[in-house]
């Protein structure tokens, strides 16, 4: 008996040949699996992004799957030097054009 | 000649200095605390890179990240593992999210301020020293409110002989007391010095190498020194946040546990 049941783990079960396909009590089962199939998507995955509008777009190009980079953290660290640069040329180094009045 | 100095910062504490950008004023009452400053405008950025950090890697909500969130696993598991280390027992689950918040924070602002022109959130003295501050009067608080009078036992070492139990808890006492300043002031000595010396190395290098032609290329030999400098900073600002983290578990772990 064991034997048996260690035999049948062995050889995988026959679930669909010609005998069972004709069979009349599993036709419809089958014909269920191939309908449900049937119904699945085909074809490559389509590409979703759950943000939209301008960081959406931003998201798409530099982050998901295979776009993805180091790049905005350069984005980032131009935008810090613009934003660092010009509040301290606002506050400060306009006051000190030409080298006049240092410190 | 092109005055190169100019476009250079004039006084080495400049970097650390806060300008308002917008400001109510009332007849009635100070407002001054509702300022918007460069401290406010910094702190939104640091907000913006640690959201993004998470709504840009997540893939869209997917099983998997997307090679973005590499980074943040990465520094999600060594969060659990070291608070884990730190506290042990059944309770550094409760407090991970906490700590983890608090190390976010301070790596994003450390790593921000190491921009040129850019603002350290962490080199302000009143910030950081309230927030350490805070952070230790909660877990006094949570001390006494868990274990009631018994959280003085965390002032006396086991095995203690009875005639140095006064002194013993007069000076666990201080050392616990001091704590709230040193966690703080740790983190901001240490990422005021590490700017202050790059500015003034830096300044003093731009000095030299605006004289003449000769001294430029003789400039390069220091140059390189400075840039070990500023990799040494890079590494101060992300072992300063670590170490806050550590401190903060074994802090937690003192007041959950006693001993």
């Amino acid at each position: 008996m064991i034997f048996k049941r260690a035999l049948s783990t062995l050889i995988p079960p026959k679930v669909v040949s010609v005998k069972h396909l004709t069979a009349a009590p599993n036709a419809k089962r089958i014909n269920n699996v191939v309908g449900f199939y049937k119904l699945l998507p085909q074809g490559p995955a389509p590409k979703i992004n759950n943000l939209s509008g301008p960081l959406g777009r931003y998201k798409a190009k530099y982050y998901d799957g295979e776009n993805a980079s180091g790049k905005p953290l350069l984005h980032l660290i131009g935008a810090i030097v613009v934003l660092g640069y010009s509040m301290e040329y606002y506050f400060h180094l306009r006051h000190h054009k030409n080298g006049e009045g240092e410190h | 000649m092109l005055n190169l100095i100019n476009t250079f910062i004039n006084s080495p504490l400049d970097q650390f200095e806060s300008q308002t950008f917008f400001s109510i004023f009332t007849p009635f009452m100070d407002m001054n605390n509702f300022n918007i400053t460069t401290f406010a405008l910094y702190t939104f950025i640091v907000l913006f890179i640690i959201i993004s950090l998470f709504m840009f890697t997540n893939n869209n909500n997917m099983i998997m990240g997307s090679k973005w969130f590499i980074t943040q696993e990465m520094i999600y598991d060594t969060m659990v593992n070291t608070i884990k280390n730190q506290m042990g027992g059944k309770l550094w689950g409760f407090y991970m999210p906490f700590i983890y918040t608090f190390f976010m924070f301070i790596l994003v602002s450390n790593l921000l301020s190491m921009i040129p022109y850019s603002f350290a959130l962490t080199a302000q003295f009143v910030f950081i020293i309230s927030l350490s501050f805070m952070v230790w009067l909660g877990m006094t608080i949570m001390g006494f409110y868990k274990h009631g009078l018994v959280f003085f036992a965390l002032f006396v070492p086991q095995g203690t002989p009875l005639v140095l139990v006064p002194l013993l808890v007069l000076i666990e006492m201080m050392s616990y007391i001091m704590r709230s300043l040193s966690l703080g002031l740790r983190l901001a000595a240490n990422v005021m010095a590490g700017h202050l010396l790059m500015i003034i190395l830096g300044g003093l290098l731009m000095q030299f190498m605006s004289i003449n032609i000769l001294t430029t290329i003789l400039g390069f030999i220091p140059l390189l020194i400075i840039l070990c400098v500023v990799m040494l900073e890079f590494a101060i600002a992300m072992i300063q946040s670590y170490v806050w983290t550590v401190l903060m578990a074994s802090y937690m772990k003192d007041v959950q546990y006693l001993h």
